[in-house]
């Protein structure tokens, strides 16, 4: 099998998920520093 | 329990069989069987692929574990959100551009047909036990707490699961896992605003949770690297991220769920959802299990949650002890009672809160030594060493302190809970067998028609296989544990062969096959002879040496051996 045989598709036209990606670390760095927050503000 | 939340257990369980009756009209063919066609929207898909992750020993156990320890085990997710945006980026396309049935389908095209059937038949194997114990594991306990028969209870829980999986096929899967996703999620909030309303009148929630913090409860993270600590923030984040590559990306339970998505982009959506969601409703779960310690705080709690158990030891040898244990521990929880009280009342005094902190923490700190005491009697008096107490707490909650209808509710969420991860697990048992085994060696030519009813044979099968296995699971304590442990060998080694396919452009069969074995030898040996590792570091251990092994073995393997390599990707 070739790379091109076994590669991963083009992206569908118009939609890159890479704004999605960046999201969902944003996401979770904030969540973790509330979770920090909570553990330090109710101790 | 009151007729009113019998009807609505039964009532559920009667909808979903009707529900997956309705939907199997939608499957005429072994592509709509097991992936519906690759026809569905990315939403459903993630909560298909949440529920399928949520089992009800998630519920159970881990409102306990919140109960017991408070929030910290939330760290054991840290690494999901990164390892669905890696898979995003990596496996999904690559499924999909190959159009496969299995993510093991996939592997023969890259390494041969050995390390197709090989990383199959693991897959069976574990999934095949694990989905026992995923019908074992809440049964007992239902079981216990709602005194029904264990045999009843595996039924209930299995008979509507196989049929509607057998009926309706990945349809019947996904579209049920999204009913049952909402009625997990609304009887967990239910449960808070019960446990919120239960507290009392002078306490408000903010006081009530300095006090779980004042023991601990809400530390969620822990900084330290130590990996022989089971939960820290690096752990989590390391290992964790490891397991959940190796189970979103590797485990046909979980690979299928995408693969019925209209398109990639698609189904990165309905990974992402996992990514986005699944810290916040771990930390809902946990946060109703302090919830429960809270409401348990301001009124006399059961010094064991598990009635059987607590009478088997009080009618005992010895009985005299436990009852000495029991009048401890009847004066510690009145101490911490009034502690508790005292300290949720006075905020804003600095210098009072300080000493009623102080002798809040000792009561607390007594109450748990006295049932740490209890929990060690009845393992020794009963046999069962593994015996979690805190199993049993927050089904005792529901049943005995949720308003009639809530518990049905209640009820009805474990069951919907146990339901959806198994259903989800006997959908893909049913197409690793037929694609990767019946139809790849067996019957490589028969009719579509043929493999649609082998499919349902297989279905069946595997339902009948989790239910027999869930009935000696459940008395068999050791045996659970096995095969976790069993589970634990595999995930990080098949995650190293995927990384070898995916990643490896010199990588063939014989260095993936080896890579494999000695991966999984070395989690084997780690677990056997440093059992002090955190199992989320085995994932990372099995990545790592399969991986290694698989590079070395590759470029040794003598040219136009059994097992070459098909080319590059």
């Amino acid at each position: 099998m070739t790379a091109s045989q076994a590669g991963a598709p083009p992206d569908e036209p118009g939609s890159s998920m890479t704004p999605s990606y960046v999201l969902v670390l944003v996401i979770e760095a904030v969540v973790l520093a509330i979770l920090y927050w909570v553990g330090r503000h109710f101790a | 329990m009151h007729w009113i939340d019998w009807t609505i257990v039964a009532a559920y369980l009667i909808w979903l069989v009707w529900d997956g009756i309705r939907l199997s009209r939608r499957t005429t063919e072994v592509e709509g069987y097991f992936l519906a066609n690759r026809s569905l929207p990315w939403w459903a898909v993630g909560l298909s692929v949440m529920a399928t992750q949520m089992s009800a020993i998630t519920l159970v156990g881990t409102t306990g574990q919140g109960y017991a320890d408070g929030i910290r085990f939330v760290q054991f997710y840290f690494g999901l959100p990164v390892a669905m945006v890696l898979l995003s980026l990596t496996v999904v396309p690559f499924f999909h551009r190959a159009k496969v049935y299995t993510a093991y389908e996939f592997l023969e095209r890259r390494f041969g047909v050995v390390t197709r059937s090989l990383t199959s038949f693991l897959f069976l194997i574990s999934r095949g036990l694990s989905c026992g114990v995923i019908i074992a594991a809440p049964a007992l306990i239902l079981s216990i707490v709602l005194e029904w028969d264990l045999t009843l209870t595996v039924v209930a829980i299995g008979v509507p699961t196989v049929f509607y999986t057998m009926k309706g096929g990945v349809q019947a899967v996904t579209w049920t896992d999204v009913k049952q996703m909402a009625i997990i999620v609304g009887g967990l909030v239910a449960a808070v605003a019960v446990l919120i309303a239960g507290l009392p009148d002078d306490v408000g929630v903010g006081s009530a949770l300095h006090v779980a913090g004042s023991v601990g409860k809400l530390q969620a993270i822990d900084f330290r690297f130590d990996l022989t600590e089971q939960y820290t923030f690096w752990s989590g984040l390391i290992g964790g991220m490891f397991l959940a590559l190796g189970y979103f990306g590797c485990d046909q339970s979980q690979v299928q769920r995408y693969l019925t998505a209209r398109s990639v982009n698609q189904a990165r959506r309905s990974l992402l959802m996992s990514a986005y969601w699944k810290i916040p409703l771990q930390v809902l779960i946990l946060l109703t299990g302090v919830l429960v310690f809270l409401f348990f705080l301001f009124r006399p709690a059961p010094m064991l949650f598990n009635p059987v158990y607590d009478s088997a030891v009080a009618a005992s040898a010895r009985a005299a002890e436990y009852g000495a244990l029991d009048s401890e521990y009847t004066q510690a929880i009145e101490r911490r009672s009034v502690a508790a009280l005292a300290m949720a009342t006075r905020r804003g005094d600095r210098l009072a809160e300080a000493a009623l902190r102080e002798t809040f923490v000792a009561s607390d700190r007594s109450v748990r030594d006295v049932r740490q005491r209890a929990t060690r009697l009845v393992q020794e008096v009963t046999g069962d060493a593994g015996y979690r107490d805190v199993n049993y707490v927050f089904p005792t909650f529901v049943t005995e302190f949720m308003p009639i209808g809530l518990v049905g509710l209640l009820i009805a969420a474990i069951f919907a809970a146990a339901m959806s991860s198994i259903a989800a697990e006997l959908n893909s048992l049913s197409t690793a067998t037929v694609i990767d085994f019946y139809r790849r060696l067996f019957r490589p030519q028969a009719s579509d028609a043929h493999y649609l009813l082998v499919s349902k044979i297989a279905t069946g099968f595997w339902g009948a296989f989790a239910c027999l296995a869930a009935l000696a699971f459940a008395n068999a304590d050791s045996l659970i544990v096995m095969v976790n442990r069993i589970g634990s060998l595999f995930y990080g080694s098949i995650l190293g062969v995927f990384i070898l396919a995916l990643g490896v452009k010199q990588a063939n069969g014989t260095g993936a096959s080896v890579g494999l074995l000695a991966g999984m030898a070395a989690v084997g040996a780690v677990a056997a002879y440093l059992p002090d590792v955190a199992f989320l570091w085995h994932n990372v251990i099995g990545a790592v040496v399969v991986t290694l092994v698989g590079v070395i073995g590759s470029r040794f393997a003598i040219p136009g051996s059994r097992f070459p390599a098909r080319g590059g990707l």
